[in-house]
């Protein structure tokens, strides 16, 4: 009997540092997440934590804020990635490079600005910091097995776990995480691929895409509203270069947008995709 | 309103090698300044720190030596990075596979120990490379056959193999007299020979050098080298022009794998002596920093490397003298690279004048 309670104690223990410990990867994959759904492969996450983590710490040995520091460390990784956001995105300069570059900056600045910061260290006077406290949530952390596995951690850990459901709200029930998600699938490539395998256009320059969005009433649903966020890639033919029009292009017949009644122009996408290829098969039936 | 003139940003159609001269210029003076800056915040006179700097890195014989020595783990990591980038295939499991070699040419020792000295260096050198070769073309595989991101597999076999290496330091290969993980010091005809007498300059510096020219000739001359440098360029197309693309990403791996493999033996048998988790200090992830330096040009790859192993061994010598941390030496490598990659950005903008017609 007194074997069996302290298995289950060791269990608990085990099942409840599980939690705990996953706390930073839960947090670094959930940013990563978000990251690479807009398509940005952050691979400076380590530095980023790294370097979050450092001045969270400075902040806490000075201050004797712990929620002081939680706020800096938040602010210095969110700057940090600023910087690698500046250089992948508008420098356009290679993700992973940059990801590489900005955790060897991350090691050696923190390492260089630890031992600047605390030059006379020895081992009896290593500075250390006060850690955040367990927060055993009322009620709930009494439950037996589970109230010490679940509910017995720091903030930090609440936070972490309540943070998954709310980055897929934001994610996939909102606007903005749709214009993410869309952004991460490359609308450059897709317009390409259709131009160039499907449509057999070939020597066509693309544009970098552009985010479009539109609210409008679909006919086939009258008194319901329709959002649409679309990714434009202008696609122009380079001087010198003659591009072959398929045989059925000409039958396609187009309408300036702008001259159409929102209604009569913005329908399903089916009913495009439909009379585009009835337009192809009767192209090939003819020829 | 004729004849307002406004600036205009615009994309250089080619950049050429005046710009790229521009981009390392001002990346080095860039990183000069913040890296002078840095030393300023740690209470030293930056121009002092850049002569400890100089000093203890090129400033005399043997520092300059040691420089090198430092330099060859660095030289073929950024090689074996340099042919992987150039066909599009991102290796960044050069660590691990650096590893794999130590793992496999160290088996190669104590299997043949009694070997003569030149066919044992023969076969460790050997080993190494088909060591690193096929723990880099595990990650080939998976991309090739399952379509899964190299990136990600390389990364997680780097971590798998110093677990490997961990399992064998602390079992068959341990040392029974260390009490740290390690093997035991390998014999004196399994240690690399000294290229220039009475110095730590090991044979894998001339390795690095044949492996630089190798991988030159591999990438511009030969008919592999076109199939890389097609699938760098558009791997679709490649496709179309009958390129083997799945045998081409395999024999990437294979090659910059081997020579990751070689940047261990060196490690290992060149430097350390013995077979520990600390042969490599990173060099894998600097292999990329300095191949990127290098523009993934394999014969810039040497005086990139030498740079860097310059500054790693400049490092102390700046410590002491101006008891600035060592570690500033990462930072400055991190920076410079930022720069170069920014500056490499920039000069692909020229400013137009245009005149409103």
């Amino acid at each position: 009997m007194g074997e069996s309670l302290l298995q289950a104690a060791v269990v608990i223990n085990v099942l409840a540092t599980m939690v705990r410990t996953s706390t930073p990867l839960l947090f670094g994959a959930i940013g990563e997440v978000v990251t690479e759904r807009s398509g940005v492969m952050n691979m400076g996450l380590e530095g980023t934590m790294l370097t979050a983590a450092f001045v969270g710490f400075l902040v806490a040995e000075r201050s004797h804020s712990l929620l002081l520091a939680v706020v800096t460390a938040c602010l210095a990784g969110g700057l940090f990635s600023l910087i690698l956001a500046f250089m992948a995105i508008t420098l356009d300069v290679d993700q992973i490079i940059t990801g590489l570059a900005m955790n060897l900056l991350a090691s050696g600045g923190t390492l260089f600005w630890f031992r600047i910061a605390y030059t006379q260290t020895t081992s009896q006077e290593t500075p250390l910091v006060a850690l955040l406290k367990p927060w055993p949530i009322p009620l709930l952390s009494e439950i037996p097995y589970l109230g010490p596995i679940l509910f017995s951690h720091n903030a930090l850990t609440y936070l972490a776990f309540l943070l998954v459901p709310v980055i897929w709200f934001g994610l996939y029930r909102t606007k903005r995480g749709l214009q993410i998600r869309s952004l991460g699938e490359d609308p450059r490539a897709a317009a390409k691929r259709i131009a160039e395998d499907i449509l057999q256009m070939r020597g066509l320059q693309f544009s970098e895409p552009r985010v479009e969005t539109d609210l409008y009433e679909p006919k086939r649903f009258p008194g319901q509203m329709h959002y649409d966020v679309w990714f434009l890639v202008d696609a122009r033919v380079p001087a010198g270069t003659k591009v072959d029009l398929p045989s059925w292009y000409a039958e396609l017949t187009w309408h300036d947008p702008r001259d159409l009644p929102a209604a009569e122009w913005a329908r399903g996408h089916e009913d495009v995709a439909a009379r585009w290829l009835h337009a192809r098969n009767e192209s090939a039936q003819g020829g | 309103m004729t004849g307002r003139p406004r600036w205009r940003l615009a994309r250089r159609p080619v950049v050429g090698p005046r710009q790229q001269v521009q981009a390392l210029a001002l990346a080095l003076v860039g990183a000069a300044l913040v890296s002078a800056l840095l030393l300023r915040v740690a209470n030293a006179d930056p121009v002092a720190g850049f002569v400890a700097l100089y000093q203890g890195s090129f400033g005399s014989w043997p520092v300059a030596v040691e420089s090198l020595v430092k330099a060859i783990p660095l030289i073929l990591t950024g090689l074996g990075t340099t042919v992987a980038f150039r066909g599009r295939v991102w290796n960044i499991g050069q660590e691990g596979q650096l590893y794999a070699g130590a793992i496999t040419a160290y088996w190669a020792y104590v299997t043949f120990p009694s070997l003569p000295r030149l066919p044992l260096i023969l076969l460790i050198l050997t080993f190494a490379m088909v060591g690193g070769a096929l723990w880099g073309l595990v990650a080939g595989i998976i991309r090739v056959k399952a379509h899964v991101d190299e990136i990600i597999t390389t990364i997680m076999l780097n971590y798998i193999v110093v677990y490997i290496l961990s399992l064998l330091l602390s079992g068959v290969w341990r040392d029974p007299t260390s009490y740290y993980q390690q093997s035991p010091t390998v014999g004196a005809s399994a240690q690399f020979p000294a290229l220039i007498d009475g110095t730590r300059l090991h044979i894998g510096f001339a390795v690095g050098l044949i492996a630089a020219i190798a991988i030159y000739v591999l990438i511009e001359k030969t008919p592999l080298g076109y199939e890389i440098r097609a699938l760098g360029l558009n791997p679709t197309a490649a496709g179309f022009q009958g390129i083997h693309v799945a045998r081409t990403v395999l024999v990437l791996m294979l090659v910059s794998g081997s020579l990751a493999g070689l940047a261990g033996a060196g490690e290992l048998f060149g430097n350390h002596y013995r077979l520990k988790a600390g042969i490599s200090l990173g060099f894998g992830y600097t292999g990329i920093i300095i191949a990127m330096l290098a523009g993934l040009e394999p014969l810039a790859i040497v005086p990139a490397a030498i740079f860097f192993g310059g500054l790693v061994n400049g490092s102390y010598m700046l410590q002491i003298a101006t008891g600035v941390p060592a570690a500033l030496v990462s930072a400055i490598q991190a920076i410079t690279l930022l720069f170069l990659l920014g500056g490499r950005a920039a000069v692909s903008y020229q400013i137009r004048i245009v005149r409103d017609g």
